[in-house]
């Protein structure tokens, strides 16, 4: 997870402070439709599996505690976020 | 200003018809900054050219030798414009199913596919048109949509319910 939390800040420089775990990503714009495809391929190599976008919808995107439960959960992101 | 297509004019007239009937006419529309979209290009390659753009969108941008980022900047915003007409709740629409074409006289077409096809019914959207426009480091587009026109049928006036009765 620290993966993504960096590269979202890495896109979002004016960022301070946290990024909560509800925080909607989506609404609040820390991942615009330039960077959609970017953040795909990110969460691909962070879980170390492909994301076929016909099986997913914007809601698992939403949030940092969704994006964990649907992508990382149990994966080789936690173990590397807790290493 | 060019001189508008059949097509184009045939669109204009079916929306023109919808707005004086008080039909919802959906837009969209989408500015995207050029060098932003060159510095993907090189960073991401063509996974990422690939994951937007279908076989014949590439085979006509290969054709695009000058001026190549604006032109892929210019189909990036026409995608988003089309996606903000679609306004589509949680479903996704892809980059990959709105293909932005040329048309014979330079007008770009939308052929919507899959998911962008399937948004667009669910929004009972049967004809759309989009432009596209470049000015500096900055390409911009508009995507103007309406729903089917019903067939025009008999009209019935007050006068004439008081004579059938």
């Amino acid at each position: 997870m620290k993966q993504v939390v960096d590269w979202l800040y890495s896109k979002n420089p004016e960022l301070t402070g946290e990024i909560g775990t509800e925080l909607d990503l989506i609404e609040g714009r820390l991942v615009d439709s330039l960077d959609f495809l970017e953040f795909i391929y990110l969460l691909e190599e962070v879980s170390g599996s492909p994301i076929d976008l016909g099986t997913v919808s914007v809601d698992d995107f939403r949030t940092l505690a969704r994006i964990e439960e649907r992508f990382l959960s149990g994966g080789p992101a936690l173990q590397d976020v807790s290493a | 200003m060019s001189a508008a297509t059949t097509t184009e004019r045939s669109l204009l007239t079916a929306l023109l018809a919808e707005l004086a009937a008080g039909a919802p006419v959906a837009v969209g529309v989408d500015l995207t900054h050029i060098p932003s979209v060159g510095e993907r290009l090189a960073r991401l390659g063509p996974r990422w050219l690939g994951d937007q753009f279908s076989v014949r969108e590439l085979r006509e941008l290969d054709g695009v030798r000058n001026g190549g980022h604006a032109t892929l900047a210019g189909r990036l915003a026409a995608k988003e414009a089309f996606i903000k007409l679609l306004t589509p709740q949680d479903d996704f629409v892809l980059h990959r199913d709105i293909e932005i074409l040329r048309a014979s006289g330079g007008a770009p077409v939308v052929h919507a596919h899959r998911s962008a096809l399937a948004a667009a019914g669910r929004r009972a959207l049967t004809s759309w048109s989009v432009s596209i426009t470049h000015q500096g480091d900055w390409a911009a587009a508009v995507a103007v949509g309406a729903p089917a026109l019903p067939a025009p049928g008999p009209v019935h006036t007050h006068h004439t319910q008081e004579k059938r009765s």
